[in-house]
């Protein structure tokens, strides 16, 4: 489809941008995927011209690009000038939509504290955007993590992500069980092990990593 | 329609099995022969990609379009 005649005449409306993930020692910007919200490929996203993401095409189609770029893109970046031209709500609904596209990804407590302090939001929205920046900053430290050796460091903020309440609900929450797990066990942290035991429980995704957590508490509290 | 892969199976299997760290002097050279071999593919020039972020955000400044951006990869099939 990317080769065809009509994806080239959509290409002449945008900067056509590829990023090729190659696990080469000196690629460039090695985790953008992950910075820009993708977990797998492959993954599409219109960016402005920061970097930011603007939105997603809503299907794997040239209609369907030109279709995000006439609709959702087309409408955030309207919002983004009424935004900046003073309008209150409008700015209320810009960063709603920044926190969805995930641009505070990299700084979900500062996000986290101006959604605290932000009037005209209702409690089911509030909570949403509270889950979706948690699931961002998993996302960043599944990002960052490329092999066994820098495991450790994932776990840790994993660990500090766990202690604080926010917990990873989304389609790789199992890595965070696994990170949070392995930490745990290093740490021969029998009390947070025993919480990531209880949480796999009953997940059939777990098939694996459950035996092992299991037999690593039993050892923990053997050796009191 | 494109495949969809997700990388993570991959990584939560290479870490169970602890694999062994980044790429050495032969997987670096298989590494980049796969990297060279993707920018030959035929859908990088039937249209006018870039591959560098730089470059298109510098070109998205300068001509008030937006970026489409496609996320693949070489190391894998």
């Amino acid at each position: 489809m990317l080769s065809t005649e009509d994806f080239a005449g959509f290409g002449s409306k945008v900067v056509l941008f590829s990023h090729i993930t190659s696990r080469l020692p000196d690629a460039a910007y090695p985790n953008l995927l992950s910075e820009k919200g993708g977990s797998g490929f492959p993954y599409l996203a219109y960016l402005d011209a920061e970097g930011n993401v603007i939105g997603k095409p809503a299907g794997r189609s040239v209609e369907a690009f030109q279709e995000t770029l006439d609709g959702p893109v087309a409408e955030f970046l309207a919002l983004q000038a009424k935004a900046a031209d003073g309008d209150a709500d409008a700015q209320r609904e810009l960063f709603v939509r920044k926190v969805e596209l995930g641009h505070f990804a990299g700084d979900p407590a500062a996000a986290r504290a101006r959604l605290e302090g932000m009037d005209g939001i209702d409690e089911a929205t509030r909570e949403r955007l509270g889950q979706a920046l948690t699931e961002q900053e998993f996302q960043q430290i599944l990002g960052s993590v490329s092999d066994a050796s820098q495991a450790a460091a994932a776990g840790a903020k994993v660990a500090e992500m766990f202690r604080a309440g926010r917990i990873a609900t989304g389609s790789t929450s199992l890595y965070y069980w696994f990170f949070l797990g392995s930490y745990a066990e290093d740490q021969k942290d029998a009390e947070l092990l025993g919480a990531v035991v209880e949480n796999l429980r009953g997940n059939q995704r777990a098939a694996r990593l459950l035996p092992r957590f299991e037999q690593a508490l039993e050892a923990l509290k053997k050796d009191g | 329609m494109l495949p969809r892969i997700r990388t993570s199976g991959l990584l939560l299997g290479a870490l169970l099995l602890a694999s062994p760290g980044f790429a050495q002097d032969d997987e670096t050279k298989a590494l980049q022969d796969k990297f060279d071999a993707k920018l030959q593919e035929e859908w990088l020039r039937a249209a006018d990609w870039t591959t560098d972020y730089d470059a298109a955000r510098a070109t998205a400044a300068e001509s008030g379009k937006v970026i489409f951006a496609y996320f693949t990869r070489s190391y894998s099939p």
